[in-house]
C-alpha cells in the first residue's frame, strides 16, 4: 500500500490526469495505471471529477451535436425468432425493472443525526433514535422508517415514486420535503409539500 | 472504476464549482480539525457517481449536504467527539446556504470572470486553455493554431486546471479578484494570436 497523498498532490496529479484524458485516448498502459489509482482512494476520483469538470468545454463541439434519427430496421418475417427474442427481452426487463439498485438501511443513536444524500438526489435526514432501511429499484424508490422521525427531501422523479413506508401507512411524496414520524399508531406527519398516503391494502389519497 | 462522463462533467461545472468556494467557508465553519480537501475531494467523488444528477433541485444544497454527511463520518471514524454542532441542521443549506436568488450570469461574464482568474498565468498558457475551454477546440486543434507541440498544450491544459482548482477552492484566488486592466490584456492576447 502506497503511502496517502496529501490533497496537495491529489489535486497535481488529478490535473495531469484530466489534461492527459482530455488530449485523446489513453494507451491500455495508462488506462490501468488511471485505474489503479481511481481504485485507490475516493478522493482520487473526486480530485479528478473536480479537474475534469474545469477542462469540459462550455458547450458541446459540434461533432457530437444530435444528428439524424436513424430509421428503426425493417420488422422481422422470422415470428418464432422474433417472438423468443420478444419474451427475452420482457425477461430481462422485468428483472432490470426490479432490481434493487441501492440499498441500505440507516440508523441513528440517542442524541444522534444524521443527513444522508441518496443516489437519486434525495436527501433523508435521520432524527434522533431513528432507522430507515432504502430500497431503490428502477420502478420505484421506497423507504421504510422502520422506527424514530425522519425528514425526507426528495428529487423529483415522476417515472419512480418516491413512497415512505412506516408500520402498515404508505406516504408517496408529490411534493417535495416532507417528514414522517413513526407512532404507535402508525399515524404520521408531514410539512412542506404535499404527500399521498394510505393504510394497507387501501388507494392513495 | 468508470471516469466521469462529460455531460457530469459539465454539470459538476455549471452547478457544484461556482458554490465550492460557498461550501469550503460553510464547513470550515462548522467543522475543527477536519481536512476541508479531503471532505471536499469525496464530495466530489460522490457527485460525480450520484445516479441522476439533473433530478437534483438544488444542486448547491445537496453538495452541502453530502459534504456535511462525509464531515459527520470522517469525525466517527477518527474517533473523536463530533466537533459539529449536529444542532443546527434546520439552518444546515437553508438560510446559509439558501440558493442565491439566480444572478443573471451571462456567457460574458462568467468568460470575463474566467479570464480574469486566468491572468496570472503565462499568456500562452492561458490562451490555449480558453481555446480549448471557451471556443471548444480539441488539444490538437490548439496546438496547430499555436503553433506548438501537442504535449506542451497538454502540460498548459494541467497547468490551468490546477491553477483554478486553487482558484476555486481556496478563495486563494486574489486571482479571483476582477480587475478590468487584467480582461482587457487576455482579450489582446487572444486578438493578437487569432490574426
Amino acid at each position: 500500500m502506497t503511502a496517502r497523498l496529501s490533497s496537495e498532490e491529489v489535486y497535481d496529479r488529478a490535473a495531469s490526469w484530466a489534461a492527459r484524458i482530455d488530449a485523446g485516448s489513453l494507451s491500455s498502459e495508462e488506462q490501468a495505471v488511471l485505474e489503479a489509482w481511481l481504485a485507490a482512494d475516493t478522493r482520487h476520483y473526486g480530485a479528478l471529477a473536480q479537474a475534469s469538470a474545469l477542462l469540459v468545454p462550455a458547450q458541446k463541439p459540434r461533432s457530437m451535436r444530435v444528428v439524424e434519427p436513424v430509421r428503426p430496421p425493417r420488422r422481422s418475417f422470422v415470428l418464432g425468432g422474433s417472438i423468443a427474442a420478444g419474451l427475452a427481452v420482457a425477461a430481462g426487463a422485468a428483472t432490470y425493472l426490479t432490481r434493487i439498485w441501492d440499498e441500505g438501511r440507516y440508523r441513528t443513536r440517542i442524541g444522534e443525526m444524521r443527513v444522508i444524500p441518496l443516489n437519486d438526489g434525495s436527501v433523508v435526514t435521520l432524527n434522533t433514535n431513528s432507522e430507515i432501511l432504502v430500497r431503490y429499484s428502477q420502478l420505484q424508490r421506497n423507504i421504510e422508517l422502520v422506527q424514530g422521525e425522519a425528514l425526507f427531501d426528495v428529487a423529483k422523479n415522476k417515472q419512480r415514486p418516491f413512497i415512505v413506508q412506516t408500520g402498515t401507512t404508505q406516504v408517496r411524496a408529490v411534493g417535495t420535503s416532507f417528514s414522517v414520524k413513526a407512532l404507535p399508531t402508525s399515524r404520521f406527519r408531514y410539512w412542506c409539500g404535499k404527500v399521498l398516503s394510505r393504510s394497507s391494502g387501501g388507494t392513495f389519497q | 472504476m468508470k471516469l466521469p462522463s462529460n455531460d457530469r462533467a459539465r454539470w459538476l461545472a455549471q452547478h457544484i464549482v461556482p458554490h465550492e468556494r460557498a461550501i469550503r467557508s460553510w464547513l470550515a465553519r462548522r467543522t475543527h480539525d477536519l481536512d476541508i480537501d479531503d471532505i471536499v475531494q469525496e464530495m466530489y467523488a460522490r457527485l460525480a457517481s450520484v445516479e441522476n444528477a439533473e433530478n437534483i433541485r438544488n444542486p448547491r444544497q445537496y453538495a452541502a449536504q453530502t459534504a456535511i454527511s462525509i464531515a459527520l463520518n470522517l469525525a466517527r471514524h477518527a474517533r473523536v467527539v463530533p466537533m459539529i454542532p449536529i444542532g443546527d441542521f434546520e439552518e444546515l443549506g437553508l438560510a446559509s446556504l439558501e440558493p442565491s436568488p439566480e444572478r443573471a450570469v451571462n456567457s460574458q461574464d462568467e468568460l470575463k470572470e474566467l479570464e480574469n482568474t486566468l491572468r496570472e498565468l503565462p499568456p500562452l498558457c492561458r490562451t490555449a486553455f480558453l481555446l480549448r475551454r471557451v471556443d471548444g477546440l480539441s488539444q490538437k486543434e490548439v496546438a496547430e493554431k499555436l503553433g506548438i507541440s501537442v504535449k506542451t498544450v497538454e502540460k498548459y491544459m494541467a497547468r490551468s486546471v490546477r491553477f483554478l482548482i486553487q482558484a476555486y477552492g481556496r478563495g486563494g484566488a486574489d486571482g479571483a479578484q476582477v480587475s478590468k486592466s487584467g480582461a482587457g490584456a487576455v482579450e489582446d492576447d487572444r486578438t493578437q494570436l487569432r490574426r
